[in-house]
């Protein structure tokens, strides 16, 4: 409640800042929303000729894509603009006042910002998810809803744990932006590949996706499952809850690590 | 002449200072690749027997030339000018004693010759290296070519009219961004432009963008007749013809109503 109160407080003061530039932002917003857009209309012109990919209808496919956009677009409202912003920070020298304040420094950065630039894509993904799933058979059950529901809270989870590595990763390469936009830029991020099923890339990207970045289990494994597809390994389709605990602790020791052993780089 | 080559080895100098980022950036290019090198050869072996207006090879084929490419026709002259006008220090460089956007254009041809260097050569050769086939048409290479410094030119003009716009609108990079999403849809640099459906393709009749990838890179791949190949020059010749004035227009206009902020 308390923090709930705080967040209020800063996402106030974060958007007077932003509204003094009213253009500007209204800019961003239209500009973020045809990126987007644009994005879907080329999914549409790619499926244009195309009837399936891998077994997967269009519908299919982008009811997988938008549940993990979904996530990710949540989840980014809260990690990723600190996240991307470490390796500057570190540079210049301004995380140590971040250590400086009574609350810890990762809460701080998350409750002090607000990423409204994501809200055309959650808007455009909430969208789409609902058109794909009116075409889709799939038999909503209690059992069928809170699968689905707790595979995605564990894709914001393995999001944000994601997120947070890359950041963390800054208190020892210092400049983590390259890394972060390698996973996760809306051109050639690895992320992308998790809008496809995973079967496409052959088995030693699949291992990639599973075991090492595992960005499969925020979409592609779960929703498989549901739709009724034959995963190679069924059982993977329950692993989301797990994979997202170990990586949000992992995230979580990873951060506390930099953070001990962090000495400013700045002046 | 020797002035501008000079500022061509600046831009040279500057792309490569980062040799951090030139490893991420190499890197995306091989992820992006592979991405869609995955996807369309899904799409097709999922597809068997259906009428697709390009054939597996051909669209490969495309992705691969397109991705290349891109490596050295990305252009950064929006972001430069308006960098320069929200610092202020587009007054220097206008008071030097040579032209600006002949600066502004020796500057583009440094970074491209660095990106040819550092990302074009690098890639080519990994594919060379894992794509066994005929991944380009030999007896159209000639004009594979012509077509790529036209299609070059055209890049070059259109960021130029865009950048300038931030003579008069300040900031150019929401009008970029809006863009350079339509750019990334219709150029062809995504979605080969063969596949686009009916309204798509009608659309982009009238707009310069595929003159930038479309044309060029299916000059590349696809063997065509020679009536095709000169319509499709002249069709890069017609944007070049429509292009220059207007960027000559705006570059009139825009130095009349620059104001220069900043100290």
């Amino acid at each position: 409640m308390y923090l709930l109160k705080m967040y209020r407080h800063f996402v106030i003061i974060y958007m007077k800042g932003k509204l003094a530039y009213h253009f500007s932002l209204v800019f961003e917003l239209i500009a973020n929303t045809i990126q987007i857009g644009v994005y879907f209309a080329g999914f549409m012109v790619i499926f244009h000729n195309f009837d399936n990919i891998a077994g997967w209808t269009q519908n299919e496919v982008l009811f997988m894509f938008t549940t993990s956009w979904l996530t990710y677009s949540l989840s980014c409202f809260f990690f990723w603009s600190p996240m991307k912003d470490m390796g500057q920070l570190i540079r210049t020298g301004k995380f140590d006042l971040y250590l400086t304040r009574p609350i810890g420094p990762m809460l701080y950065m998350v409750l002090q910002q607000f990423q409204y630039t994501f809200i055309p894509r959650l808007v455009l993904s909430v969208f789409f998810w609902i058109y794909s799933m009116r075409s889709l058979a799939i038999e909503w059950t209690v059992y069928t809803v809170l699968y689905y529901a707790i595979n995605i809270l564990s894709s914001f989870v393995i999001f944000s744990a994601i997120t947070i590595f890359t950041g963390a990763v800054s208190f020892w390469a210092v400049k983590s932006e390259e890394i972060v936009s390698l996973l996760t830029n809306n051109n050639h991020g690895l992320k992308n590949y998790t809008d496809y099923p995973v079967t496409i890339y052959g088995k030693g990207i699949g291992f990639l996706l599973t075991f090492i970045i595992p960005y499969a289990f925020t979409g592609y494994y779960p929703v498989a499952s549901l739709l009724g597809k034959s995963l190679p390994h069924p059982e993977y389709a329950y692993l989301s809850p797990l994979i997202a605990v170990i990586t949000g602790i992992a995230a979580y020791l990873l951060w506390n690590y930099g953070l001990r052993h962090y000495n400013s780089a700045g002046a | 002449m020797r002035k501008y080559a000079d500022l061509a080895i600046i831009g040279i100098k500057e792309h490569t200072a980062y040799l951090n980022s030139v490893w991420a950036n190499f890197l995306a290019k091989i992820v992006y690749l592979y991405m869609q090198y995955a996807l369309w050869t899904g799409l097709f072996s999922s597809n068997t027997g259906k009428n697709i207006p390009l054939s597996q090879d051909e669209t490969i084929r495309y992705i691969i030339v397109a991705t290349v490419i891109s490596t050295f026709m990305e252009c950064d002259v929006i972001a430069w000018i308006n960098n320069q006008i929200q610092s202020g220090d587009v007054a220097n460089q206008l008071i030097r004693p040579l032209g600006y956007r002949s600066m502004i254009f020796a500057k583009h041809i440094g970074t491209s010759i660095a990106r040819i260097m550092i990302y074009t050569l690098p890639l080519g050769i990994l594919i060379s290296i894992f794509y066994h086939g005929e991944l380009i048409c030999r007896e159209q290479l000639l004009y594979g070519f012509l077509s790529i410094i036209l299609a070059y030119l055209i890049q070059f003009l259109y960021s130029l009219i865009i950048g300038q716009m931030a003579f008069w609108l300040i900031v150019t990079w929401p009008l970029n961004m809006l863009l350079a999403a339509i750019y990334k849809l219709l150029s062809g640099s995504w979605i080969p432009a063969a596949m686009f459906p009916r309204v798509l393709t009608v659309i982009n009749m009238f707009l310069p963008f595929r003159a930038i990838y479309g044309i060029p890179v299916t000059l590349i791949t696809t063997p065509m007749s020679y009536e095709s190949i000169c319509e499709n020059i002249l069709i890069q010749l017609i944007w070049l013809a429509v292009l220059f004035p207007v960027s000559e227009a705006v570059w009139i206009v825009g130095k009349n109503k620059l104001v220069v902020q900043g100290g």
